[in-house]
């Protein structure tokens, strides 16, 4: 697995091809904070040199800019500019704030769709022997809640730490520069608070996790019982089902209350601190300002810098310990982006290779674990043209050879060619490009018909689209909707049912006019007549399109020009349907009983009749 | 109507909810309240002990009296530090006792409510009533009532102060308030909504998202990936789009309200310096107007925070108190209620007085409907002997589903009356029917827990013993045995973890467990393996025998074995007998298990390597 070096890898690269935007807003929130510093630095020179009349503590370019307004006089008589100059500077303070913000969320919201677009085409490139085996619900996690949080992260987080960060690197040495003794009375509490909430925010991650452990059993416990609800009917469980409620919802509002008074202790005493605080700056500046030590106006600046400070820095040791939680989201983001896509290596095969769809399948044996094969030595040809019917039980690697033929899996031992290419030099997309399938489970999008119809080739016409909805026999389903072609489909639209959703599925795949085309048991849910019109059809209006259909239906099999019989990997007959009744094994057992020729069927059919 | 989903604004929803929350926390609305105000008051002394130091450096120059000011200033301190201790913890108490007492009503209620209402609320939107509306609201009760009657006095409070300081001055500071709130006001509810919609837009990405993943072997053999990421790129611009309105929009409201906040201290300064120099004001008074033109500011956001979260929480409270006001349609009769009431403590055999045996069923000329113009089920008669096994046969959608769920009693017969005993069953409680009735599901739904718990749920009191012989009854004591914890077996959410045989075996346990004297069951259609299709047909004829059994039946060794056979189709009875009588009629029937042969000949010879 991957180490914690390549933990942030992805993440670091989007963040340096937004680098601009990143420094950009760290030197606006530089610029913001020293004109906030200036607010109540205007106050004190007010206070000092106009109200007050004092020479006040050093001053130096505040001399120069009050000669510019007349000198101090020139102010005491003109006092709206020093109001004016406070609403100024909050107003630059203002403004760099917002662009601060602007940058800022411009950098992490770029970050984080790109981040979304990449998994999204990541996931798409996936092999599918990943996917297979992959658990959706937890991609689907990675995908979404862990990309929440680590947007949270980059949005709230992140911008909180980095402004407080600047704050205090701004307006301690600025403090420090102006007064030291009045420095050390309002900051000297503030590390104590800082390691306070940090300290407190680590240790009670725990119950916090507690906390919704228990709100996640609260919400299964309702979900599971409204799912259920036939069952507790049944069997008339309603007290039952109310005490587990009970338990549950006592137990997530006993834990969450004792989370609440455990952040009543932080919060109070925290607070408790930051007062104390202000209180030392309030008490021993008085004493200072009352001995002349410093000016009134700097004591008054500096009541209005510890409020500045104090908050923030409480905020900071909570988000920071907070902040673990992002590192676990990207971790496992990353854990995705870091499986190996599909790769086309050694394909040799120029990738606008045209296909006309000869197969030929020498000594394959394939296995999803190589421990255990699914197709065993199979050989088989199959000519340009052909329409051909592969029958055989359930696991018998019937579909297996189609995912091979695909390139969804790769196959190791043996050879398959197509029109005499080595399968595994032709480059995947080229190969899927040339096959039209359906899989055995239809799957149909949330959108309208039209665009699931269009879905393989957006370049179609209506008029295509109809006549490859003819040839699926569901053209005049579709006209039966009162919204036709329109017609959603999915969660928030019409359900259809199995039969006409694979049929659709066949349109779709039939618009796309590919040199090959594979149904693998693809009509199951469709009536053996309507199956064997839709056959009829396609075989009749071959051409040079190689047809594969993985069928159990007699009917279908009658049309093809060849039956490949497969039982347990290998390819065990082949032939017309008439020489294959013909001869004992699996292919005359299926006809028997479908025919109704079957002994016991027969013998059914003996029984009692009334007179 | 039954559906939530459209109704109306309830009317007075607010005030229910407030009625409810109320009446049981009485001390604590009380407790906050004052908290809440004296908090208020200790806030705004806090600036006019600095004004007084101020004042007093100015007069008294080095003979100041510190330690007065301390020890006020430690008091206030104090105070402020208890008061939010406790009203953090109020608040929060108050919240988690009205969020447990919204869910639990809300929950205990939906027990009560019949089939119907089910069938036309899906479950996500249930779940989110029960869960995040009530939390919700629970919040904005809560920290609404504090931060009002903290809020709004703070504020008040600020205003007499400012006005007796100075009264030009404060009527300035205040002529400048109603800007602040009314800027919060529309920041606020901006926020909201913006919020809201990426909320939404969220949602959306997560279920493309799992459209996607779901869809990529699709899109793969369609080679459709570069279309799809260029859609699904669409979808995250917006979200960006969105998401980037909602954090400037945030952004620029500190600002603004800083801005406003800096007018009136710019003011403050002016014309309070003015005064000042004049010797009419107090630099104290001075540096109080100054640092109160920003403690307003605080109050005034939350509070407009609130009552625009309250205003959004309007739609939640009618939903909840529409949900608890939905009345359950089937209930015991005013007339069987009164005879559970008389024969409650005089030891009856049964809860309501009747016979506890049961003898016959018979179903005298029932229609059903769902809706009035879809008939699903027509002048439907049936008799049923005590100990019998009937099999109902018939196509997807004839109303063989039906038949049974009015038999349990889920819905009740729109014309015509079912019969027990020959007394119509709306005669008899609700309860003693269903604790009478075994009933196997189609999809059998395990709960989490272990495989004895699930067992146990069709008789709670049962003994360890009880469980084992349920489960020897329908052969899955073996199954569950060679399980790596045995009856311990955890069942995973959905019952992921067992195999559809095992899951159908265990509810057939279930069912048997109780010594129910109906058994109602819709055999499941999945195919599951052979050795479990055995066991599973065995155990049903254990499980049938000399009980009467309704079974809607897709098996052919179940509807041969059944003592009546009733085939139905499109809402009526059309055949019915015996397996060798229907066959001779060369009827429905006849068609059906034609069919029905050839398609379970065909599965056997499919599976037959497995």
């Amino acid at each position: 697995m991957t180490k914690s070096k390549h933990k942030t890898r992805v993440l670091a690269e989007l963040i340096r091809a937004e680098k601009w935007y990143y420094l950009g807003s760290v030197a606006s929130v530089g610029i913001a904070t020293f004109f906030m510093f200036l607010v109540p630095a205007i106050g004190k020179v007010v206070i000092d040199k106009v109200i007050d009349g004092t020479p006040g503590d050093q001053t130096g370019w505040v001399d120069a800019l009050i000669l510019l307004v007349g000198g101090t006089e020139g102010l005491a008589a003109n006092l709206w500019i020093a109001g004016l100059a406070i609403v100024g500077a909050t107003l630059v303070s203002g403004l760099f704030m917002y662009l601060k913000d602007f940058l800022a969320a411009k950098a992490c919201e770029t970050t984080v769709r790109d981040l979304r677009n990449r998994l999204f085409a990541h996931l798409h490139r996936l092999p599918q022997r990943y996917l297979g085996q992959a658990d959706s619900g937890d991609i689907l996690q990675r995908c979404t809640s862990d990309i929440d949080t680590l947007r949270e992260f980059l949005t709230v987080q992140v911008m909180n730490i980095g402004r407080t960060v600047i704050l205090i690197l701004i307006f301690v040495p600025l403090m420090f520069f102006e007064s030291v003794a009045l420095s050390v009375l309002s900051l000297c509490l503030i590390p104590i608070v800082f390691f306070f909430a940090w300290i407190f925010f680590g240790r009670i991650k725990l119950l916090f996790q507690q906390v919704d452990e228990a709100e996640g059993e609260l919400t299964n416990i309702v979900q599971e019982n409204l799912t259920g609800i036939r069952v507790v009917r049944a069997f008339a469980r309603q007290q039952h089902e109310c005490e587990k409620f009970e338990e549950k919802n006592r137990r997530y509002s006993d834990l969450n209350y004792r989370l609440i008074c455990m952040l009543s202790e932080f919060w109070s005493l925290s607070d408790l601190l930051c007062l104390t605080q202000s209180g030392l700056l309030l008490i021993g500046g008085g004493w200072l300002v009352a001995n002349e030590q410093v000016s009134m106006g700097t004591y008054f600046a500096f009541i209005g810098y510890t409020t500045m400070l104090v908050w923030p820095i409480r905020q900071l040791g909570q988000e920071l310990s907070e902040a673990s939680k992002a590192t676990v989201s990207i971790g496992r983001i990353q854990e995705i982006l870091n499986v190996p896509e599909e790769t086309d290596e050694g394909a040799s095969a120029p990738v606008d290779t045209t296909l006309h769809g000869q197969i030929r399948f020498d000594n394959v044996t394939f296995g999803y674990d190589p421990a255990k094969p699914v197709l065993h030595d199979v050989n088989l040809q199959i000519n340009v043209g052909e329409t051909i019917a592969i029958v055989g039980p359930t696991g018998a690697g019937k579909s297996t050879l189609i995912s091979l033929l695909m390139r969804l899996y790769d196959y190791e031992t043996g050879s398959i060619q197509m029109d005499g290419v080595e399968l595994r030099t032709i480059p995947r997309r080229t190969v899927r490009d040339q096959i039209g399938t359906l899989l055995q489970e239809p799957f149909l999008f949330s959108r309208s018909l039209r665009e699931n119809i269009k879905f393989g080739r957006l370049t179609a016409t209506d008029e295509q689209m109809i006549l490859s909805s003819r040839d699926a026999s569901v053209h005049h389903t579709i006209q039966g909707f009162s919204r036709g072609y329109e017609t959603v489909i999915g969660e928030r639209g019409v359900s259809l049912s199995g039969g006409q959703k694979q049929r659709v599925t066949l349109s779709r795949t039939l618009l796309q006019g590919k040199p090959i085309l594979i149904l693998d048991d693809t009509l199951s849910a469709v009536d053996s007549a309507t199956e064997r019109h839709i056959v009829q059809a396609l075989h009749r209006k071959r051409g040079d399109q190689t047809l594969l259909i993985i069928t159990h239906r007699i009917s279908v099999c009658r049309e093809a020009d060849r039956i490949l019989v497969m039982q347990d990997g290998r390819l065990t007959a082949q032939g017309h349907h008439d020489s294959l009744v013909r001869q004992a094994g699996f292919y005359r057992d299926l006809w028997a009983i479908q025919s109704g020729q079957d002994q016991e069927f027969q013998s059914v059919l003996e029984e009692p009749r009334l007179a | 109507m039954d559906t939530l989903n459209s109704t109306p604004a309830q009317k007075g929803a607010w005030k229910r909810l407030f009625l409810m929350a109320y009446g049981p926390n009485k001390a604590l609305f009380h407790r906050l309240i004052i908290v809440a105000l004296v908090t208020a008051g200790m806030e705004a002394s806090l600036t006019l002990i600095t004004k007084a130091v101020v004042d007093d450096i100015q007069a008294l120059g080095p003979q100041i009296n510190l330690m007065k000011y301390a020890l006020l200033y430690i008091a206030v301190l104090v105070t402020v530090v208890v008061c939010i201790r406790s009203f953090i913890r109020l608040a929060g108490r108050l919240s988690m006792n009205l969020m447990y007492d919204l869910r639990k009503q809300s929950f205990e209620h939906l027990q009560s409510l019949s089939f119907s209402f089910f069938d036309k609320n899906a479950v996500g939107w249930l779940l989110a009533r029960v869960t995040s509306d009530t939390a919700r609201i629970a919040r904005i009760v809560a920290w609404g009532t504090l931060d009002l009657f903290w809020g709004v006095p703070l504020i008040l409070g600020v205003f007499v102060v400012l006005l007796i300081l100075d009264f030009k001055l404060g009527l300035i500071v205040l002529a400048l308030s109603p800007f602040l709130a009314a800027i919060a006001w529309w920041f606020n509810k901006r926020i909201l909504t913006s919020s809201r919609q990426v909320r939404r837009t969220n949602s959306r990405l997560t279920a493309v998202y799992n459209e996607g993943i779901a869809g990529i072997p699709t899109s793969k053999v369609l080679v459709r990936e570069d279309k799809n990421l260029s859609e699904f790129r669409e979808d995250s611009k917006t979200m960006y789009h969105q998401s980037m309105y909602n954090l400037l929009l945030s952004s620029a409201f500190f600002p603004f309200v800083n801005i406003f906040v800096s007018i009136s201290t710019g003011i403050a300064l002016w014309l309070g310096g003015v005064e000042v120099i004049a010797g009419a004001l107090t630099l104290g008074t001075l540096i109080a107007f100054m640092t109160y033109s920003r403690t307003l500011m605080d109050p005034m956001l939350e509070v407009s925070e609130q009552l625009a979260e309250l205003q959004r929480t309007t739609a939640c409270v009618e939903r909840v108190i529409g949900l608890l006001q939905v009345e359950p349609e089937i209930v015991d009769s005013a007339a069987v209620q009164a005879r559970m009431q008389e024969v409650r403590d005089t030891g009856a055999e049964t809860l309501d007085g009747g016979p506890g045996v049961i003898r016959d069923i018979a179903f005298s000329h029932v229609s059903f409907s769902y809706k009035p113009e879809e008939p699903v089920l027509n002048d439907f008669s049936l008799n049923v002997k005590a100990g019998s096994t009937v099999a109902l046969v018939g196509a997807t959608g004839s109303g063989k589903t039906t038949v049974v769920s009015l038999l349990c009693r889920f819905y009740e017969p729109t014309a015509g009356e079912i019969l027990i005993n020959g007394e119509s069953y709306l005669n008899r409680s609700l309860s003693w029917l269903q604790s009478n009735l075994g009933i196997v599901l189609q999809t059998p739904f395990l709960f989490t827990g272990t495989v004895a718990s699930n067992i146990r749920y069709g008789k709670l009191d049962a003994t360890d013993e009880e469980v084992i012989e349920a489960a020897r009854a329908v052969n899955v004591h073996d199954i569950i045995m060679k399980m790596e914890k045995g009856y311990d077996t955890e069942i995973q959410e959905g019952g992921n973890n067992l195999s559809t045989g095992q899951k159908q075996l265990i509810s057939f346990a279930r069912a048997v467990i109780g010594n129910p004297q109906i058994l109602v069951m819709d055999e499941a259609t999945s195919s599951v393996d052979t050795q479990t299709e055995h066991l599973l047909q065995r155990s049903l004829q254990s499980v049938l025998r000399d009980r009467t059994s309704f079974v809607i039946a897709h098996r052919l060794s179940t509807i041969r074995s059944a003592d009546n056979i009733v085939v139905i189709d499109k809402g009526a009875l059309v055949e019915q007998g015996s397996h060798s009588e229907l066959l001779a009629l060369r009827g429905r029937y006849f068609d059906l298990y034609q069919k029905q042969f050839q398609s379970e000949r065909e599965q056997e010879l499919l599976n037959e390597h497995h």
